[in-house]
């Protein structure tokens, strides 16, 4: 049952109602998760690599496009902005499935999985050369004990900020005024170098140690760069399905943060172009013997196809349709775009895990549309399921008039 | 409805202080603003003048002497063949960032505050280009033959350039760059050179301003085309922050030297361009905000998000090293690790924690409000910024060079009194150019400063989408 409050900020009488509902989704989400991950999950026990490797993939991804979320929320506070509020929501929800993150997380830190995936959990099965390699350095820093506890300080690290954000949030929905907003630009300033460090080693951990004689210092630029973009393409897909529905705060989004959201759009896959261009050139480029196999596998084997489709889809396509303002200020088609983006996005990340299984090409298999869809339909389910109670629109936030009157230059 | 703004303004306990001080008419904003241009410099100027020029003097001296001697003169040798031309190169182009940041993508961010202070820092971006620009001409040793290596026309000697280089990219990405600056930064003036045309007493200057305004009215259309042209060129501009130092670090990491080559090298060297950029801005313009009388114009809010802007800048090169050094060890590779040990513990330790301590460890104080509002420490904190930008430049290029794979070839590098003297020079250059801008041209955007104004005074009286739906009458403005 929806319970109506009406809040009084300024001017505004905005008699919204706490969200009560969703639930359909929950559900629709909700079973796609739980089948997705089981199904995934029972391949992966029963030994089967692709499940394994797929499922880490999709780990990543939406692992990274929560901690995108978490990103562009404190980026927007502790750069005190403040047209963002009027739809600061839905940036809240993608940080908000954070803590069933690490709970999908826990079967990947199982020594079934370590053993399945990364290979340097079995140095001893090395050639001699590799092994010479690997001693040193790697050998202590890819020690399991030493995985496990650079993971729990990625957790501390994303969980904690996280949830005090959130948790303010909470109370100036309660509460209204000044206090936690100042207190949140604080927190979030504070925050971000480590929620960055940590998401930069969390890429070096996950991904690129599956090729364990590699090494990129941009790589964990890369990884992130990708889930920012997966969490501002989510934002905008939720902004624009909720449009008619005076409750959510899609109705409050006006064409000036639609046209804002396009733009965010448009500036990050080019920046994801820019990062992973800066990698692409310079490994290229060098030709070295340790450094050109990450390449080697994805640009002379059956994964060409893929590499030249993220060039496109992923860069290329997006990028051209995104430059004209009128396209960001369509409604259906910038929705379009943005669905395009979060699935490329995905494809980004599977392209990054799976040549590390399969080195001549792609061998598609059931679990890699059950590992995305399930892991991303239990993400989706509770960070929805989180939302409830909540207003969707930060009523007693005292900068709700500013974005609700924010105006692009004309 | 101006004092509703006001009153909103107050009601903010989170807002700054504003970005214009005091009750301005565009009349008073056009005696504060054009007013330095119009008084006779006064003795500070004359003295400063005096000293940059002297410091001209040490460049014609510094560059007569390579052109005699040739780069012999410098302290250049194998293995270290490429030394302070490249540094200072590098220093200076990076310098420049500043500015096209703040045209460019500041006008795209609609940060409002960046119109007190583009035209200084796109000011600082061409004279600092051309500094820039001096040191690889010089260091062709017959720079009138620089068009043979340079420029991509058909010789008849077959001589070509080599395109594979990124030596050439930078050509084309430096020399875009130095173009769609002094365009950008002219397009800019034109208004108020026409300003300064109307309001100038003296025959001369009504002349010469008048030839540069390009016979700008003011009129509505020539004002639509003005905007229209300076959103066009901001979005020229907008790559050009990236790419111009991505290229510049090309130089480096498509070597496969130690040091040199790292996937990270272009993100960190444009951080790290924006990083020394902001941090010469906040140099020059606290002293020239009390002299010129604009403190009005240009006020605390402007100088402490510029010292923002240096703190994130700084904590993204900061992320730089930390990635270089942490994938050195990781990769383990002993050459890569070596360099790094060598650069902390070698004989050039002393200029890597001076680097450390600028550009990782002061920058950090910009956490604090106290010291990012006051005066003297944002002053000093951005002298070190700027130090320790060159020390990076001299760690990257020197220490990677001196001590390649083999120790036979080992060999230090100690420059000689012609390098420090061009080094000099180009700062001493720089000031003439600087000195004479702030003498002849306005130093704020003054047109688009009265427009700022003049929105802050009047407010929104557009449709308000947002508040429509909350049930308020269109136009409204809710405060």
């Amino acid at each position: 049952m929806a319970t109506t409050e009406t809040v009084t900020v300024g001017p505004l009488n905005l008699d919204l109602p706490r969200f009560a509902g969703g639930m359909k989704w929950i559900g629709v989400f909700g079973v796609i998760g739980v089948i997705g991950t089981g199904i995934t999950l029972a391949g992966a026990f029963g030994g089967n690599q692709d499940a394994w490797f797929s499922y880490q993939a999709a780990f990543a991804f939406w692992t990274a496009t929560a901690v995108g979320g978490l990103i562009l929320l404190a980026a927007h506070h502790a750069a005190n902005a403040k047209w963002p509020t009027a739809i600061r929501r839905p940036m809240e929800a993608v940080a908000g499935a954070m803590p069933v993150m690490l709970v999908l997380g826990i079967p990947l830190l199982l020594p079934n999985a370590l053993s399945a995936i990364y290979p340097w959990y079995h140095p001893e099965k090395f050639d001699a050369e590799l092994l010479h390699h690997f001693h040193g350095h790697k050998e202590l820093y890819l020690a399991p004990g030493v995985y496990y506890v650079r993971q729990a300080i990625y957790w501390v690290v994303f969980l904690l900020a996280t949830e005090v954000i959130l948790s303010w949030s909470k109370k100036l929905d309660e509460v209204g005024g000044h206090e936690f907003i100042r207190k949140t630009r604080s927190f979030s300033a504070g925050m971000l170098p480590f929620i960055i460090l940590a998401v930069t080693w969390a890429g070096f951990d996950w991904l690129m140690s599956l090729t364990p004689f590699w090494q990129s210092t941009i790589f964990g630029a890369y990884y992130g760069a990708g889930g920012f973009l997966a969490a501002i393409a989510i934002v905008t897909i939720a902004c624009l399905a909720t449009r008619s529905d005076r409750s959510m705060f899609g109705y409050w989004m006006t064409k000036h943060h639609q046209h804002n959201l396009g733009k965010l759009l448009l500036a990050f896959v080019s920046f994801w172009a820019y990062i992973g261009f800066s990698q692409l050139l310079l490994v290229w480029i060098g030709n070295l013997p340790e450094e050109v196999p990450y390449y080697w596998i994805r640009l002379k084997t059956g994964w060409l196809p893929m590499s030249t489709f993220l060039i496109f889809g992923h860069f290329a396509l997006p990028f051209v349709l995104l430059v004209p303002r009128t396209v960001k200020l369509m409604p259906r088609l910038l929705m379009a775009i943005a669905i395009w983006v979060l699935f490329v996005c995905m494809v980004d990340v599977y392209w990054m895990v799976l040549p590390a299984l399969h080195e001549d090409g792609p061998h598609y298999s059931l679990y890699n549309f059950t590992a995305f869809l399930g892991v991303g339909g239990i993400a989706a389910a509770f960070a929805i399921f989180r939302l409830r109670g909540r207003y969707l629109v930060p009523v007693k936030d005292p900068y709700l008039v500013d974005s609700l009157q924010y105006l692009q230059p004309h | 409805m101006a004092t509703e703004h006001a009153h909103a303004a107050a009601a903010d306990p989170l807002a700054g202080v504003p970005v214009l001080l005091g009750n301005h008419t565009d009349e008073t904003l056009t005696d504060t603003l054009f007013g330095h241009v119009w008084r006779k410099p006064g003795f500070g100027w004359y003295a400063l003048f005096g000293l940059a020029l002297a410091g001209f003097g040490l460049f014609v001296l510094a560059i007569a002497v390579t052109l005699y001697k040739g780069i012999g003169a410098w302290g250049n040798n194998i293995p270290v063949g490429w030394a302070f031309g490249i540094i200072n190169f590098v220093w200076w182009i990076g310098i420049g960032h500043a500015g096209t940041l703040i045209s460019a993508i500041l006008l795209l961010f609609q940060q409002k505050w960046r119109t007190s202070i583009n035209r200084f820092a796109e000011a600082m971006t061409i004279f600092a280009v051309i500094q820039a620009l001096v040191f690889p001409v010089i260091h062709t040793g017959r720079p009138w033959y620089a068009a043979y290596f340079l420029f991509p026309y058909p010789s008849t000697n077959s001589i070509w350039p080599q395109f594979k280089s990124p030596l050439m990219w930078d050509v084309f990405a430096v020399s875009t760059y130095f173009t769609i600056s002094l365009l950008f930064w002219f397009m800019g003036l034109i208004p108020d050179l026409a300003s300064l045309r109307d309001r100038s007493k003296g025959k001369l200057q009504k002349i010469v301003y008048g030839i540069l305004s390009l016979g700008w009215r003011g009129s509505g259309k020539h004002w639509h085309n003005w905007k229209v042209a300076y959103l066009i060129m901001a979005g020229i501009s907008t790559p050009l922050v990236l790419s111009v130092h991505s290229v510049v670090s090309f130089d480096f990491a498509v070597a496969l030297l130690p040091g040199w080559h790292a996937t990270i090298f272009p993100p960190y060297f444009v951080a790290g361009a924006v990083f020394s950029g902001f941090a010469m801005v906040v140099t020059w313009i606290v002293p020239a905000r009390r002299f010129l009388g604009l403190k009005d114009v240009i006020t605390m809010r402007h100088l402490e998000n510029m010292n923002k802007i240096i703190l994130v800048t700084g904590l993204i090169v900061s992320y730089g090293y930390l990635m270089e050094h942490f994938i050195a060890w990781y990769s383990g590779n002993e050459y890569e690790w070596s360099v790094f040990v060598n650069r902390a513990t070698g004989p050039y330790a002393g200029v890597y924690w001076l680097m450390i301590t600028c550009n990782v460890v002061t920058p950090n104080l910009f956490w604090f409000k106290k010291i990012r509002t006051s005066i003297p420490a944002m002053w000093i904190l951005s002298i070190l910024v700027n130090i320790g930008m060159w020390c990076e430049r001299f760690i990257i290029i020197v220490t990677s060079l001196h001590r390649g794979f083999v120790p036979s070839t080992w060999e230090m590098y100690y420059p000689t009194w012609v390098d420090f003297t061009l080094f000099a020079g180009t700062i001493g250059f720089f000031s003439t150019l600087f000195l004479l801008f702030m003498r002849f041209l306005p130093a704020v955007a003054t047109a688009e400063v009265k427009e700022a104004r003049h929105e802050m005074e009047i407010g929104h009286v557009h449709h308000h989408p947002g508040l429509m739906k909350a049930g308020l009458p269109e136009g409204h403005a809710a405060h």
